[in-house]
């Protein structure tokens, strides 16, 4: 190899790395762009399946796929969105869905979407109670749909979708608290529902582009020893009486890049809340 | 003289031998023992130069040991790799971030200077071929970690990093394994990019195949840039390149409904059949007046896969199954015979 290939390949390994630690240190830079502290509910700690061959720990950002999502993601914010929807396929024509594009989704934290939420699920709770009482229902059917419900207030996310746009600054201005709101990259795509015998073309979320975050070594020692998430929010309904509660909190900051990282893992204690 | 060059040398000595041989039994020639002497002393010193300078051929069986060695090679290079890949997902949870990242930058660069020093130790390459596989691996491995670590968000300039660092390396060293590397890397690049000239996230270029038609058309203009240190890279590229084309025509042709263009179904591979007949001529015909054996074997390959998919949409559900296939066969008789009057007009024309 003549020495000029050999220096630019060295050259070019390093000027990637650099350029790539660089947007690292950009996106790090400054005040964080959002700050929140989540539990186990909404960053689920990954399957043990590949533990042995993978000494990495990493928790998977878990959103709330509440039907509250249709509310907004309508046809006209698929138009803001900038995801043009082909005309109506003509004859035995399949329509033609357009690909996902990436936009910016605002995720909120125990806000109003949340606390519809709760309400709901508590208007639920009443209403199967209310037909067991009216001999409408059996005791058994109220069991198992209580078990959901119960599932779905104290272990599933309380991070719900609420807004979606291609600006982030724009939606930061939206949205100005950081610690409630946060804005992740995504993508969403068009999708149709059938309500009423009729087709309703909406917007659906494919999945965050930072889904995963890498827990460094420094700080993930109070995950260690913990069996993964899928192993305890996938509990039976004849295992433990109650749902279970979150093990441990972590505290994530997202930055200019709208990139997030881990500062800080801590175990839950057994009183609290959270 | 490169490398292809020499072993065509060789190969056109051998080939001289053994003609000559046939002559003299069948005399129609014979050589006085000065001109045979002369022959045999150019033809060995000739051979001794071409083997000391390049790694060739002599003979048959050569030919046969270096093809094994070669998959031998190729192989050990992707366990390798493997074997690199997982150590470090096995361990990297162990180390600090700092050290981490410094492993991952080392490794792809000492991977390059041990590359380096093989080359300049042996004139087989197989173990620098190896070791150059190793580096494109720990490349590949340090970026996708670092994303990790980092949790960045994914960008297709990874392939095209990676690509850059391949073809650099296939370069250097005339290795045709990290040119496909690198042209496996570099269509994904063109592909991607392509993909988001329509707005959508480069992720979704595979849901596309005209992606993979202008990456492909993209990498056969690349022997437009004179090849003459590595003339085989040019015909690699060529077949690299078309192949993509002529794969992403077939899937449109058959499902003309994941195809940007807003036309009806039918009408989209309706057109893509016509452009994947008039390809493939075009490409044996290129190939047959250029000389490239590779390219008019891929045109014909392509052209009967398309003739055979039309004749399977025309016939497959009314006809018999036997009678399918024999018409099939019957059609490849009958295109044979055409080639064969084509070949014997050729020979007519130039004899």
């Amino acid at each position: 190899m003549k020495s000029r290939h050999l220096w630019l390949a060295l050259v070019l390994v390093l000027a990637t790395n650099a350029f790539v630690l660089t947007g690292v240190a950009r996106n790090r830079a400054g005040a964080p762009e959002a700050l929140l502290t989540l539990t186990e509910r909404e960053l689920s700690l990954s399957s043990g399946h590949d533990r042995d061959e993978n000494s990495g720990v990493a928790l998977h950002l878990n959103w709330n796929r509440d039907t509250g999502i249709k509310e907004w993601f309508d046809r006209a914010k698929l138009a803001e969105l900038g995801i043009d929807l082909p005309p109506a396929p003509r004859e035995a024509e399949t329509f033609r869905w357009p690909l996902p594009k990436k936009v910016f989704l605002v995720l909120e934290y125990e806000g109003a979407a949340w606390l519809r939420f709760e309400e709901e699920k508590g208007q639920e709770l009443t209403a199967l109670e209310e037909e067991l009482r009216q001999g409408q229902t059996d005791e058994q059917t109220v069991k198992n749909r209580r078990f959901w419900i119960e599932r779905a207030l104290h272990a599933e996310s309380r991070l719900f979708a609420v807004d979606a746009g291609t600006d982030p600054h724009q939606l930061r201005q939206r949205y100005p608290d950081n610690n409630r709101y946060l804005i992740v990259a995504a993508l969403v795509r068009a999708t149709s529902d059938y309500e009423d015998k009729q087709e309703i073309l909406r917007g659906m979320v494919d999945s965050l582009l930072v889904a995963d975050l890498h827990v460094p070594r420094e700080l993930h020692a109070p995950l260690l020893d913990l069996p993964p998430s899928g192993a305890l929010f996938n509990y039976r309904d004849d295992q433990p009486k109650e749902a279970p509660r979150p093990r441990y909190e972590v505290e994530v900051r997202w930055g200019q890049r709208y990139e997030p990282w881990v500062t800080e893992v801590r175990l839950i204690g057994e009183d609290s809340t959270r | 003289m490169q490398k292809e060059e020499a072993q065509r040398h060789v190969d056109r000595m051998q080939a001289f031998r053994e003609e000559l041989e046939q002559l003299e039994t069948e005399e129609i020639l014979c050589l006085s023992s000065e001109e045979r002497q002369r022959i045999d002393t150019y033809h060995r010193t000739r051979l001794a130069e071409l083997t000391r300078q390049f790694d060739i051929d002599v003979n048959g069986t050569e030919k046969q040991l270096s093809w094994g060695m070669r998959i031998v090679s190729l192989l050990g290079a992707l366990a390798i790799s493997a074997a690199l890949f997982f150590f470090f997902y096995r361990f990297w949870g162990l180390l600090a971030t700092p050290t981490q990242v410094g492993i991952l930058i080392a490794a792809p660069l000492l991977a390059t200077l041990a590359a380096n020093f093989a080359a300049r130790r042996e004139r087989t390459l197989y173990f620098t071929s190896i070791l150059c596989l190793v580096a494109l691996t720990s490349f590949i491995l340090d970026l996708s970690v670092l994303g990790n670590i980092f949790n960045l968000t994914p960008s297709q300039n990874a392939f095209l990093a990676w690509s850059a660092f391949a073809l650099i390396l296939a370069y250097g060293y005339g290795l045709r394994l990290l040119l496909v590397a690198g042209m496996n890397c570099l269509l994904a690049y063109f592909a991607a990019t392509v993909g988001t000239w329509s707005g959508c996230y480069w992720l979704s270029f595979g849901e596309r195949p005209e992606n993979f038609i202008v990456a492909g058309a993209l990498l056969t203009l690349v022997p437009l840039i004179p090849h003459r240190r590595h003339p085989g890279f040019a015909h690699s590229y060529r077949i690299f390149g078309l192949l993509t084309v002529f794969i992403a025509i077939l899937i449109l042709a058959n499902w003309g409904n994941i195809s940007y263009l807003p036309w009806s179904t039918k009408i989209i591979e309706y057109l893509y059949q016509t452009v994947g007949f008039l390809l493939a001529g075009g490409v044996i015909a290129l190939g047959i007046r250029r000389h490239w054996p590779g390219v008019t074997n891929l045109g014909s390959t392509f052209f009967v896969l398309y003739l055979y998919t039309k004749f399977f949409d025309w016939w497959w559900d009314w006809l018999p199954k036997y009678l399918f296939f024999l018409l099939l066969g019957l059609m490849a008789v009958g295109l044979l015979l055409v080639l064969q009057r084509l070949r014997r007009a050729g020979r007519e024309v130039h004899p």
